[in-house]
């Protein structure tokens, strides 16, 4: 039985994971690319930043440029971890159902 | 969950990945614009200063050309990390890849006792196309592709039209350079 991550698997986290794991590892975007990226709000993309930091999944670095403050978010290795057995879970689940669909057809 | 909701989701996630990287890669094809620029007016420069017999204006023409280039470069990508807030491990393997093949070639001239002019353009050439190439096979293969066609161009325009060939690779390899980047930059919005 393939168990999908929970976390992971809300929509909108989903896509935040999906555009942070697209990264190469060690780097980080700024809270308002990804915001404009993924067409969020900043307090909706902050609570479901916090949910995955809590998790251990992103880390989320705040700092000054320029004398502005400036918040940079990135990928941890476990959050990459996760992420690819959430997608491995996906795809399994998509084989199991081609599987018996095709098992359907045979009979 | 039922497959359709699977698909979706499997879907979302290419989409989302697609659309960072050319997001956050875009601004590439601000370097190969530069360079591009760089090519048109070195060659051009060349070709010019070499029928004025100020063969001894071209090394220094070209030094200033890449020195400006260089210095645009690294504008371009601290601008580039301000404006998309994104802060790339890639800057370091480029910058370190491109001094590598520099390394290459000045061994190259030094080792084969290289003094003609075309030959040694011809392989610098080389070794940028082969930069290109390298390069893609990483990135993307449209990067792959302008490698293949400036060695191809190089090799062509030094024999066939050795006369005219600074002013081909200018125009015509600083040309590829320059609409790969508009491509590169259309991409990346």
């Amino acid at each position: 039985m393939v168990e999908l991550n929970p976390l992971i698997h809300q929509p909108t986290r989903l896509r935040i994971m999906a555009a942070l794991v697209a990264l190469d590892e060690g780097d980080r975007v700024e809270f308002t690319f990804l915001q404009n990226l993924l067409g969020l709000t900043p307090g909706n993309l902050s609570i479901h930043l916090q949910k995955l930091e809590e998790a251990g999944y992103v880390v989320v670095e705040k700092g000054f440029v320029r004398r502005r403050p400036k918040t940079w978010v990135a990928a941890t290795p476990e959050g990459r971890e996760a992420f690819a057995a959430h997608v491995d879970a996906l795809e399994a689940i998509l084989r199991q159902a081609r599987g018996a669909a095709e098992e359907e057809e045979g009979r | 969950m039922r497959p359709e909701h699977v698909s979706d989701d499997l879907r979302i996630i290419r989409e989302v990945m697609e659309r960072t990287r050319r997001a956050s890669g875009g601004y590439g094809g601000w370097f190969m614009i530069l360079w591009g620029i760089v090519w048109v007016l070195g060659f051009t420069a060349t070709h010019v200063l070499l029928r004025l017999d100020l063969e001894r204006a071209i090394n220094p023409t070209w030094g200033v050309l890449n020195g400006v280039g260089v210095v645009i470069s690294i504008w371009l990508g601290l601008r580039a990390q301000h404006r998309r807030g994104h802060r790339s491990t890639l800057w370091r393997a480029v910058f370190l890849w491109w001094l590598a093949l520099a390394v290459f070639d000045i061994l190259l001239i030094w080792l084969f006792g290289l003094t003609r002019g075309q030959e040694i353009a011809l392989l610098i050439l080389l070794t940028i196309a082969l930069g290109y190439f390298l390069f893609g096979l990483f990135t993307h293969w449209a990067i792959s592709a302008i490698g293949i066609f400036l060695a191809v161009l190089s090799v062509a325009a030094a024999l066939l039209f050795p006369a005219y060939f600074d002013l081909a690779l200018g125009f015509l390899g600083g040309g590829v350079l320059i609409v790969s980047g508009v491509w590169f930059v259309r991409q990346g919005r």
